[in-house]
């Protein structure tokens, strides 16, 4: 395994942002490749560079500025650290000293999505499979699967799941146990309709379903059903229970529409005059975008990731 | 059997078997699917060419015999063959009844006509013009096996040709733009597509570009004697001539019509002339100032000319005809686009247009039209709006000396004058025509033979020694500076795609590579519903998408735009009542250094609102399923209840 070091931190700052307020984030405002990004990797952003590829961190809790040992056009997220598979793979782990690049074996199986990651183990999706294994380990245990492409795989406690197609019936959400000896691939969410937009955090997932976002924790089965209509555009965001979406107003009394907004589970929201999009939530920040420029609205009191799941939404 | 006999035999064999044992045993040559796929299309591809000659020469048989009394009688058959294959395929068209299988069996149909025994004298060339034409074409070789990635051909002349053997029938209006177009091409294409896969109608367009080169050869060489075949070398030395040879293209069949019309007139017989003409139209309308050449050059009294002209003009009336019974402009895409709002609420499309003549070339005021000549040889861009192609310098050098042999003048004339003005005359309607319209090069290929023809008219005579023969070697010289330029980037390009087309590169990938909304295609066709329906906006991959589709634009994406601002916050809406389920949207940016003659308001009326439109529309009423670069996948929601 080699070590790359990524580009020197740059000058340290304060943190960024203040409870209650939303600032622009400049620095990050170029368009990525991938539509998903600039996201939080813990209280990283990431961002992309003129190429439109993730090659740039901002810490919020230091302001420290990070150039990425390599860039990547879309890199699996965990708190401080990207996942990258492919022809140049590797876990870049994200510090106030620097970026350090760990290699990982190539991927040569061309993946249909991001890969996941919790930041002790990856997970990527490819055709008819899915493949999951600890950052570790040089050997991916593979299971035979019908992934749809784009929608990025999600690990949450022991369970790996994904967006599978389910033919004329629409997509489905399926998982596999990775905690039993010999897992096989079941759903998770199925039937009529469209089942997707599957996301992990800690030990729970969250997935969009016709007319509501499901919230379900891992350990238990147990689930929430938040009725609201998203997965529209950008999938939601989980921090612990504490999930925050891309929300359609109403029409208007003449078929107007407002812009789209954000709300979060915990009532954190980005709200105002056009459109509040790209949610990517983690503690008490919430990046988001304006067309093309990432905003950051810090929550006025810190929140609390295990207890927000009890929050009405 | 003599000795010699059986050694030549055996050399023969001997060599057949080890060339052939090669390519087939080489790792690195053909994969056995490549090898089925060329020869499917290839084989389709000379069924065609057969089939066509067949019928043409059939009728030629009984309508002008004497055009198929030496080798320009292919030509000629072929041109009148495509002709009958495009009405055939119009009439089976029209009720609905082009069926795949109906479409299969139309070259065999034409081909009935070898039993009328046409007397038809193939061409024999040189082995010289042989090599030059192997080496020059070869490219298109390559391009023709490799799979499709070419705009045009994945918006309009693969697309339209897959889209009517789906639908039996002719596509048109304002869902499908391009189908309005005249469409005789296109059905000689389905019928391919049908026959032999997307390889049979790239296949047949390199065999029309072959038979353009060689067609050419044959028409100086009988017109202007052996010296005259330099007008070929014209042509097999441009870049514009040479870039669509191996795809499904258009710009060249109208040139061999065009040719075939000359080569008609100059002989005094009307029909063949107002036939080819006809062809030539009915391929594209830029064909139009070469076949006014060819009615200007034409050896025959004013009135059969003007009723040659109006008989080629007869021979197209039946693509207008059906757009005026559809509701559309006659001349539909090209003009009639309708500017009033269809909703109360929707902008409208005032001030759209559907060419900006001024994007192109190097500018339109008098200086610049003055310099054309020098301009579009000496500074061409191949890939940029600067004429988006390249010919060789020798068109540029031989133009003194083609003006010259028109004149009257230094005494004594040349015996040649008359001759060369003709020529002169029938080239200088295409360049005029072309002047006119948008400066890019490809529209000047209708009419490029002709101007090769009469560019090699001012040539001096061919004599055994002396200053003439040297003017002829100096030619060449002139031919061979301009290839690197026009040679070099055909094998660039055939280089990058050979893996392809031997079937080593990924086809998926070799797409997404070269054109990467296919790999958001390959997506879609992988997990979209069978019975779905995909609109394209600002995006132009229809020939790739395996579902039915709507719209699909290029460049200034007229069609795209025109639905938005005419339809506003309806747009969505009158797609799924159309019948679209999803939608394929492409990024797109109408940057102001695109369009530098417009004002910032008609910038933003005509191009930025239909985009901000269309991304509001997005975020209301579809849901975003893939995104891959800058293509996405939308399906449309459902209609909100009333």
């Amino acid at each position: 395994m080699a070590l790359i070091v990524g580009g020197g931190a740059g000058p340290a700052r304060a943190a960024v942002g203040a409870p209650g307020v939303a600032i622009p984030l400049h620095g990050l405002d170029h368009a990525c490749l991938d539509a998903r990004y600039p996201a939080l990797a813990g209280p990283w952003v990431v961002g992309c560079g003129p190429e439109g590829r993730v090659d740039r961190a901002l810490s919020l809790r230091t302001g420290v500025e990070l150039r990425l040992p390599v860039p990547a056009e879309a890199p699996g997220l965990a708190e401080g650290l990207l996942l990258l598979v492919g022809p140049v793979a590797g876990v870049i782990r994200l510090d106030e000293a620097g970026a350090t690049l760990l290699d990982l074996p190539q991927v040569r199986t061309p993946t249909l999505a991001p890969p996941a990651t919790d930041g002790a183990r990856g997970a990527l999706l490819a055709e008819d499979r899915v493949s999951a294994w600890a950052l570790e380990d040089r050997v991916r245990t593979t299971h035979p699967a019908h992934p749809v492409g784009w929608y990025p795989p999600a690990l949450a406690g022991q369970v790996l799941a994904w967006v599978e197609d389910g033919g004329t019936d629409g997509e489905d959400v399926w998982m596999l146990p990775l905690d039993e000896q010999d897992p096989a691939p079941r759903p998770l969410s199925a039937g009529p309709g469209h089942q997707r937009h599957v996301v992990g955090s800690g030990d729970t997932l969250a997935w969009v379903e016709p007319g509501a976002l499901v919230i379900q924790d891992t350990r238990t089965g147990e689930a929430r059903r938040l009725p609201v209509d998203t997965g529209f555009s950008a999938p939601p965001t989980l921090w612990g229970q504490v999930a925050c979406w891309e929300e359609r107003p109403a029409p208007g009394p003449e078929g107007a529409r407002d812009g789209v907004d954000i709300r979060c589970s915990d009532g954190l929201d980005a709200a105002g005059p056009g459109h509040q999009r790209w949610p990517s939530r983690f503690g008490p920040w919430l990046l988001y975008r304006e067309g093309d420029q990432p905003w950051l609205r810090t929550a006025a009191d810190p929140p609390d990731g295990a207890a927000a799941g009890a929050l009405a939404p | 059997m003599t000795r010699a006999t059986a050694t030549s035999t055996l050399v023969g064999l001997g060599t057949l078997g080890a060339a052939g044992a090669f390519l087939v045993l080489d790792p690195a040559g053909p994969t056995a699917a490549a090898w089925q796929g060329a020869a499917l299309g290839g084989g389709a591809a000379l069924a065609g060419l057969l089939g066509a000659a067949g019928a043409g020469g059939a009728l030629l048989q009984r309508l002008a015999p004497d055009l198929l009394e030496d080798e320009r009688g292919l030509l000629h058959a072929t041109v009148l063959g495509l002709l009958l294959w495009g009405l055939l395929g119009l009439l089976l068209a029209a009720p609905g009844l082009l069926s795949p299988a109906v479409a299969r069996a139309i070259p065999a149909v034409l081909a009935a006509g070898w039993l009328a025994r046409p007397a038809l004298r193939l061409p024999r060339p040189p082995a010289v013009a042989l090599l030059v034409g192997a080496v020059v074409l070869l490219p298109g070789l390559v391009d023709a096996l490799a799979p499709p990635v070419d705009t045009d051909e994945l918006y309009q002349h693969l697309a339209l040709p897959s889209q009517i053997l789906a639908e039996g029938r002719l596509v048109g209006g304002p869902l499908h733009p391009d189908g309005s177009r005249p469409q005789g091409l296109h059905l000689v294409y389905a019928s391919l597509l049908a026959l032999g896969g997307q390889g049979a109608p790239r296949l047949f367009h390199l065999l029309l570009a072959a038979l353009c080169l060689e067609g050419t050869r044959l028409v100086a060489r009988a017109w202007l004697g052996r010296g005259g075949e330099v007008a070929a070398l014209l042509l097999a030395g441009s870049a514009t001539y040479l870039q669509t040879a191996g795809l499904a293209a258009n710009d060249l069949p109208a040139a061999l019509a065009a040719l075939a019309a000359l080569d008609a007139g100059l002989r005094g017989r009307a029909l063949p002339l107002a036939l080819a003409g006809g062809m030539a139209l009915g391929v594209k309308y830029t064909a139009g100032g070469a076949v006014a050449g060819a009615l200007l050059a034409a050896r025959l009294p004013w009135r059969a000319r003007v009723l040659a002209g109006l008989g080629a003009l007869l021979l197209v009336s039946p693509w207008w005809l059906r757009n005026a019974v559809e509701g559309l402009h006659p001349l539909f895409p090209f003009a009639g686009w309708p500017t009033a709002p269809l909703h109360p609420d929707a902008p409208g499309a005032l001030g759209l247009r559907f060419q900006y003549l001024e994007k192109y070339g190097a500018g339109r005021d008098l200086a610049a039209m003055l310099a054309l000549p020098w301009n579009a040889v000496m500074t061409a861009q191949l890939d940029g709006f600067r004429f988006l192609g390249r010919l060789s310098p020798a068109f540029l050098a031989l133009l003194p000396a083609a003006l010259l042999a028109a004149l009257p003048w230094p005494a004594p004339p040349d015996p040649r004058g008359p001759l060369a003005r003709r020529l002169l005359l029938a080239a200088l309607a295409p360049a005029l025509f072309w002047a006119l319209g948008p400066h890019w090069l490809r529209y000047l290929l209708p009419g490029l033979p002709l101007l090769a023809l009469a560019l090699a008219a001012g040539l001096p005579a061919a004599p055994p020694a002396g200053p003439p023969r040297l003017a002829r070697r100096l030619v060449l010289l002139c031919l061979l500076a301009g290839l690197p330029a026009n040679l070099g980037p055909q094998l660039q390009r055939a280089a990058d795609r050979l893996p392809a087309a031997m079937g080593h590169e990924d086809p998926a990938r070799f797409q997404a590579r070269l054109h990467p909304p296919a790999a958001s295609v390959a997506w879609a066709n992988r997990h979209l519903p069978p019975d779905a329906v995909v609109a394209l906006l600002f995006d132009w991959s229809t020939a790739l998408v395996d579902r039915p589709t709507l719209l699909g634009s290029v460049e200034d994406h007229v069609p795209a735009r025109h639905w938005l601002l005419t339809r506003g916050p309806h747009a969505l809406d009158d797609l799924r009542a159309a019948g679209a389920t999803h939608l394929l949207v492409g990024s797109v940016r109408f940057l102001p250094s695109v369009y530098p003659f417009l004002s910032e308001t008609e910038r933003q009326a005509t191009m930025q609102a239909p985009l901000d439109q269309l991304e509001a529309l997005l975020l209301t009423q579809a849901t975003l399923i893939h995104q891959q670069g800058g293509t996405r996948v939308y399906r449309l929601d459902p209609s909100p209840s009333p």
